[in-house]
């Protein structure tokens, strides 16, 4: 009987050390309400080597495991289970996001030409807007705020504005205050402007840029072929400043009452009183632009924003994250390669000869654009086999999409082997053409133009045209799924 | 192989040689592993005499089975032939166990010793020597010169031991002359109250010793120094009282005490080993038949021991054993005793010695038989024992192996046992018909508690079927044999407790 | 380990792809195969049971009276019922809600089907290992003892 008994264990242990999976060692390892450094080691032991695609996309960064991203997973597994072992519970702690920012200084610059007095008579929603973002500022940033008024040249300058100077400054904001600081006021060069203020911004310095932006040629000029030249040379002015430094820029619209004058294309005054678009620019480099958008000062301005529109540098397209799902599919396949990986042994569904779909998720939050971007069916072209239907992932608890924001429904016909390609691209949204103006004449009594600013496409494609040029022009983010 | 011819003489003789042929069956040897080809010789003119019949019918069965088998194994365990089969090519004898006596078919004793042809002095020598009346075969008073002698002596070992006489010219004696080598052994088996017996043992053992003096005779030299053994058995039953029989109980007790004396003056030191069995005169009483069909006595236990000193005979190692000159120099006189004299025994009253020689090998055959009888047919072609070549199956049990000489050997087994156990004294240790566990009184089988299920014939099976798997058997004959051989005492030992 | 066994009963439809992948051991997260192998765990007690039944059966009971062409039916039906609730008693554990991965279209009819391919292979296996001679030889009473009278 020995020799069976012998036998006997060893097939068993062999068996049943096969039996081992990750996910089963991860759940008994939480059996205590945390995981370990040593329990960690051992879960991290048992994925080692492993050459699985999909194993690699989940636990590995550049070749190497990396147990921030195998905790990232825990926790989504635990939550399956409703086990309550949270992040902080898992070795190791979580690591706060060390911005490698450097602290950096917000320059407010005030246009106070002379068409600005408008948004300063009385009490307006351009002051309380204002004063909610130089508090959103002053609260939520540490850099120094430092406000100015600028026209030909920076009128007037208070720097480090605490909560008092703030206050004072938003007092201050009268046509009798833009008038007694002086300046050039009867007309803008936005692209002069656009000059100083990129000028001072720099990596410690982020400038914020207030104006209506309205061109003001001026009788003697011929209209159109000024807001060409301004055009170009906005373009250029930030083409150059593209070549040293990673600028982004957005552009936000919003709305106050303007009671005043307002200089139309010949900078003829025109009194009005109603409700006018201005915009406030944000300009500094990426990762100050990320953190301002993350901050949620803009959000957060009391009057809220109409639109707004972001610029970027980008030498490549994005290639985000994204995770074929087995959701939603019709027709069968397998994922050989894992769930990033290609599409193999694609079957139609049944009784069909060539109806197939399946969805991918896709992770967009590390583009600066912002989600809504990616919402946006206009930005996508793609192969013309499919058709594709995107969503945001509203569900973030589902563990499946966890980490990811948008969903892409892909459908055909026709399955058949191909490479499938869909490319995000940065297009002039539809509201800058509807808020142009390419005559300001009959301003008055006019509500339409009342809404439209003078130029803002030139003023807008020109900026478009310096961020986004040859090769790749204005494709942001592209995916590719191989169908094989 | 050593040989042993066994003599045996007269009506007790074959007795005595059906038990021990019995034994030899059940697969009983001797001590010390010594083995012998036995030679049975039966000597009695008494052909119609119904034990004769049967061991000699016994005998040819045995023959059969061990001659197809093989002798190594346990039942049928000992290798027997005919005179005959010694040297076949040379031998003009008739293939037979038995001495056929000449002259004595249909024939008077008178005209034997051809008394017609005497002078009248002769005649009356004759007369006086051999007077007397008797019977004869059909009951009617005779002088005993009368006598028709194919039906014995009916005890007159005067008349007996002239006729039996003629032995030492016979074929027979020449034959067993010339087939004897210094290694074999005699061994003589007698009555000392019969007829036949009582007159045959003496002058077997004579013309044995004083084989030199025949011419006729090869290896006589070997003869002179032969190691002879001998059993007398001494009066056993009783008979009822006729007085027109010849025969007479109260007439036992006197011939046995002139025999006695003859052999202590002219028998010491012929006979190296003597053994003597008897018992009391009070069992039950047997018809009183000299005729024919005969003295048929029921098997007793007395013919079982004394058949346990062939046994014992043929332990004895060779150096135990001197003679000069043809005399014996240190003759051996050796009896039987039970540790308990009951009227019906059983193994519990033998000796230890007695029990364990007989108790398994005689079990091994009454199983052997009850399974043949009543479980056979339900397991052949079912259990692996019977499927594994080569097979037990009815092309077996359709051979004349299995329904003539096994199945008759056995029945005669069994009414051997059957015969014992009726008789006074008893000898009825088995009860072969009772259930499968109870056939051994003093030991039922039993299996372990946590089987939970009684013996039975399942069990056996299982047994049957383990040895199946290990043996490698020549033929259906031997393996049937020898598996039964092997499980039966298995069997005996695991379940009913019987070790030796 | 054993999922080549597992994709043979998907391709005879005994039960569907997606319920193939979960046996298979996708997470509950679906993110790649390293959730609980069933594949693995219902090979080892299909093994245990075909196996343990048939030693129960010819080494341990190994009874002369129990050696017949329908004893081995009776005890491959009990082999049958073994393969059929451990299989299913594993299977139905996991299909609760957060026992697998959400996109996998797992029902309870499927897990009838792995019980079912489960006790079909033991049977399959019982027949062949009792076919050939040489473990039967083994046993001692039930060496000539197989699906069909042998004799």
């Amino acid at each position: 009987m020995n020799k069976y008994n012998a036998g006997l264990t060893f097939i068993i242990l062999f068996l049943f050390s096969c039996g081992h999976s990750f996910q089963d060692d991860a759940l008994e390892a939480a059996s205590d309400g945390k995981i370990t450094k040593a329990e960690m080691a051992e879960l991290v032991t048992s994925i080692q080597g492993e050459n699985d695609p999909a194993q690699q996309q989940l636990f590995y960064t550049n070749g190497k495991i990396d147990t921030a991203k195998v905790a990232d997973y825990l926790v989504g597994l635990f939550k399956t289970q409703e086990l309550k072992v949270h992040r902080t519970d898992i070795w190791p702690a979580p690591t706060t996001a060390k911005s490698n920012l450097a602290p950096f200084n917000f320059n407010i610059f005030l246009e106070n030409s002379g068409s600005m007095d408008g948004y300063v008579a009385g009490s307006t929603r351009f002051k309380d807007a204002v004063y909610s973002l130089l508090g959103n500022i002053s609260n939520t940033f540490n850099g120094k705020l430092n406000l100015n008024y600028i026209n030909s040249k920076i009128t007037f300058s208070q720097p480090n504005a605490d909560a008092n100077g703030i206050r004072e400054f938003i007092q201050n904001l009268t046509p009798a205050t833009f008038k007694a600081k002086g300046g050039v006021r009867e007309s803008s060069d936005i692209r002069d402007l656009l000059h100083q203020v990129i000028d001072k911004t720099d990596n410690g310095n982020v400038s914020i840029l207030i104006s209506d932006f309205v061109f003001s040629p001026g009788k003697k000029v011929n209209a159109h072929n000024y807001l060409v030249n301004q055009s170009i040379g906005i373009k250029i002015e930030l083409a150059e400043k593209l070549k040293t430094y990673s600028l982004a820029i957005e552009v936000i619209q919003m709305n106050s009452q303007f009671n005043g004058k307002y200089f139309d294309l010949n900078n003829t005054p025109i009194p009005i009183n109603g409700d006018r678009p201005y915009y406030v620019w944000f300009i500094g480099n990426q990762a100050q632009l990320v953190a301002i958008r993350n901050s949620g000062i803009i959000d957060n301005i009391k009057t809220g924003v109409e639109h707004n529109l972001i610029f970027c540098a980008q030498p490549a397209p994005l290639n985000e994250p994204f995770k074929i799902l087995y959701s939603g599919k019709n027709g069968d396949f397998q994922l050989a390669g894992g769930t990033t990986g290609d599409i193999s042994e694609p079957v139609p569904a049944d009784g069909t000869s060539g109806d197939f779909a399946f969805e991918v998720a896709t992770n967009n939050s590390g583009d600066i654009r912002g989600l809504d971007f990616y919402d946006d069916m206009n930005n996508y072209t793609h192969d013309g086999n499919y058709q594709i239907a995107v969503s945001r992932i509203g569900d973030t608890s589902d563990v499946i999409t966890k980490g990811y924001t948008h969903r892409i429904h892909f459908s055909t016909k026709s399955l058949r082997k191909q490479n499938l390609t869909v490319l995000t691209r940065m297009t002039m949204p539809g509201w800058v053409l509807a808020c142009t103006s390419d005559d300001d004449r009959q301003i008055k009594g006019d509500s339409a133009q009342m809404k439209k600013t003078f130029g803002l496409q030139f003023l807008l494609q020109g900026v478009y045209d310096a961020f986004y040029v040859a090769p790749h022009n204005n494709i942001v983010s592209q995916l590719k799924i191989n169908i094989k | 192989m050593k040989k042993l011819y066994i003599f045996a003489v007269g009506g007790t003789g074959s007795r005595v040689l059906k038990a021990f042929t019995m034994l030899i069956a059940a697969g009983i040897k001797a001590e010390n592993g010594q083995t012998f080809q036995v030679v049975p010789i039966i000597i009695d003119p008494h052909s119609g005499n119904l034990d004769f019949q049967q061991t000699n019918r016994l005998l040819e069965n045995y023959m059969a089975i061990a001659t197809d088998i093989g002798v190594d194994n346990g039942f049928f365990g000992t290798a027997i032939s005919t005179l005959r089969d010694l040297n076949p090519a040379a031998s003009r004898l008739p293939s037979t166990f038995t001495y056929g006596l000449k002259k004595v078919l249909g024939a008077q004793f008178k005209e034997y010793i051809g008394y017609r042809g005497m002078n009248e002095a002769n005649q009356g020598l004759a007369e006086v020597l051999f007077s007397g009346d008797t019977v004869d075969k059909r009951n009617k008073p005779i002088n005993l010169l009368d006598i028709e002698m194919d039906i014995g002596f009916i005890g007159n070992p005067n008349i007996g031991s002239v006729v039996l006489n003629q032995f030492k010219d016979s074929q027979e004696f020449k034959e067993f002359a010339s087939s004897f080598t210094d290694q074999d052994r005699v061994f003589v088996i007698s009555s000392i109250f019969g007829g036949t017996g009582a007159a045959g043992f003496p002058i077997i053992v004579k013309n044995i010793r004083n084989a030199m003096m025949n011419s006729d005779i090869d290896g006589r030299g070997y003869l002179r120094r032969a190691k002879i053994g001998a059993l007398t058995v001494l009066p056993y039953f009783n008979i009822a009282p006729d007085p027109k029989s010849p025969i007479q109980k109260s007439v036992f007790i006197a011939k046995t005490k002139a025999a006695l004396s003859y052999y202590e003056t002219n028998m010491h030191g012929s006979v190296d080993i003597m053994y003597y069995i008897s018992d009391e005169l009070n069992g039950k009483a047997y018809k009183n038949d000299p005729g024919n069909g005969g003295q048929k006595n029921d098997a007793h236990f007395v013919e079982l021991a004394a058949a346990l000193s062939i046994f014992d005979y043929m332990g004895i190692r060779d150096d135990q054993f001197s003679s000069e000159n043809g005399q014996v120099l240190r003759p051996v006189y050796k009896e039987f005793g039970v540790k308990e004299k009951t009227a019906d025994m059983r193994f519990v009253h033998l000796e230890d010695q007695t029990r364990d020689k007989i108790r398994t090998s005689l079990a091994q055959l009454v199983l052997f038989n009850k399974y043949l009888q009543k479980e056979l047919r339900n397991t052949m072609d079912k259990q692996p024992f019977s499927i594994d070549a080569p097979k037990i199956n009815a092309a077996l049990t359709d051979q004349p192996f299995y329904n003539t000489h096994l199945t008759e050997f056995l029945e005669g087994f069994m009414r051997w046992l059957r015969e014992m156990s009726d008789n006074k004294k008893a000898f009825s240790p088995f009860l072969p018909e009772a259930e499968l566990n109870a056939i051994i009184p003093e030991n039922p089988a039993k299996t372990p508690w946590y089987w939970f299920s009684k013996f039975k014939y399942a069990h056996i099976n299982s047994l049957l079927n383990a040895h199946s798997k290990k043996g490698n058997y020549s033929s259906e004959r031997q393996k049937l044999v020898h598996l039964f051989y092997h499980a039966t005492k298995d069997t005996l030992r695991k379940f009913y407790k019987i070790n030796s | 380990m054993f999922n080549w066994l597992y994709q043979i009963g998907e391709g005879m439809q005994m039960y569907s792809r997606d319920m193939f992948k979960h046996l298979c051991g996708m997470d509950v997260t679906c993110s790649a195969f390293i959730g609980t192998p069933y594949a693995t765990y219902l090979a080892i007690g299909l093994g245990a049971i075909t196996l343990g039944v048939l030693a129960l059966h010819y080494y341990v009971l190994d009874s002369p009276s129990f050696n017949r062409y329908y004893h081995w039916w009776l005890m491959a039906l009990i082999m049958a019922i073994l393969n059929f609730a451990v299989a299913y008693g594993i299977l139905h554990a996991s299909i609760h809600p957060g026992g697998y991965c959400k996109d996998l279209h797992i029902t309870n009819s499927g897990a009838i089907g792995v019980a079912l391919f489960n006790v079909l292979t033991g049977l399959i296996v019982s027949i062949v290992l009792t076919w050939i001679p040489p473990l039967r030889r083994l046993s001692t009473n039930n060496t000539y003892t197989t699906f069909i009278p042998l004799n």
